[in-house]
């Protein structure tokens, strides 16, 4: 008895069950009709739904670039949202002039140079706003 | 979906039709047969116009059981093919070599027809369909474990069957 004979047989000179699967599946592999034999008539929902999936699954380029795109959007709504100014309260245009360290205490700044709030002061001595227009940046000795 | 428009049903076959043709052989054990059944039961579904259909499989299951009980009424003999051997017809193998072929196809399908129906559809559906124990299982509302045992319990029958026929695995 030959050892592929054995492999083949068991005791009892019965096929074994490796002998068995490769018996079937070549018995069903000439069986099955050439015009079923084609993968997509397989019937198996997961190869159906991973088809789909992977049909509509982008490139690896254009999910680079959505990627990109979700990242420049961000960063520019960051940029908007940081930058933007507080609502006013009151006429004139409210701007900070305190380091972000200190408590926030906006000062009214109007653009209308003879709106009321020229008159209000700045600083904590009562300077008002018309009065720093005649400060000096750069006084000479 | 009950209302099954053509271009569905060209869906419907192409994924379903092994599927079906798995089903009508492990019932007649005769591939042409069960080639015929699958072609005869969509050609009835394109004619069809009756109420909505609702399980499409089903009813295509039911109406290529009908015609394959009226083909073995009508006890047609068929000649089997052996449609895989289509690609062989021009290859190397001689004329010997196919006829053995042949003879050993008959042979186990000879085999395969003395098993019990539920025995012989595990088999049919794991080695024609490749189909899991799992999905056999959702097929006939059994669980994965009871498949196995089923499926070692037919092959085992199968290859008992073969012996006594003196069957040679070369």
């Amino acid at each position: 008895m030959t050892d592929q004979h054995s492999t083949r047989h068991g005791a009892d000179n019965r096929l074994s069950e490796g002998a068995m699967e490769g018996l079937l599946r070549d018995f069903f592999r000439l069986e099955v009709p050439t015009a079923l034999q084609s993968s997509s008539a397989v019937c198996d929902s997961r190869p159906v739904v991973a088809a789909v999936i992977v049909g509509n699954r982008p490139s690896a380029a254009s999910r680079i670039a959505i990627v990109a795109a979700l990242v420049t959007l961000s960063a520019c709504l960051l940029l908007t949202f940081n930058s933007k100014p507080a609502e006013p309260q009151g006429s004139g245009v409210a701007v900070r002039i305190q380091s972000p360290a200190a408590t926030e205490e906006l000062m009214p700044v109007s653009s209308a140079p003879n709106s009321k709030a020229t008159g209000v002061p700045v600083d904590e001595n009562g300077l008002l706003l018309k009065e720093t227009e005649e400060i000096q940046l750069n006084p000479q000795p | 979906m009950t209302d099954w428009q053509p271009e569905q049903i060209e869906a419907f076959y192409r994924n379903h039709s092994r599927e079906l043709w798995a089903l009508f052989y492990s019932m007649c054990n005769d591939p042409e047969r069960a080639y015929d059944a699958v072609q005869e039961s969509f050609a009835k579904l394109y004619d069809y116009r009756g109420q909505p259909i609702r399980d499409l499989k089903a009813w295509l299951l039911r109406v290529g059981q009908n015609w394959l009980r009226d083909a073995a009424r009508r006890k047609s003999n068929s000649v089997h093919l052996l449609p895989g051997l289509d690609d062989h017809s021009s290859s190397t193998l001689t004329a010997d070599q196919l006829l053995q072929l042949k003879e050993r196809q008959q042979q186990i399908r000879e085999a395969l027809q003395m098993l019990n129906e539920d025995d012989r559809r595990v088999l049919v559906m794991k080695y024609s369909m490749d189909w899991s124990s799992a999905q056999m299982a959702m097929v006939m509302d059994s669980t994965a474990a009871a498949v196995d045992m089923r499926l070692s319990r037919a092959r085992r029958r199968l290859a008992e069957i073969l012996t006594e026929q003196g069957f040679a695995n070369d």
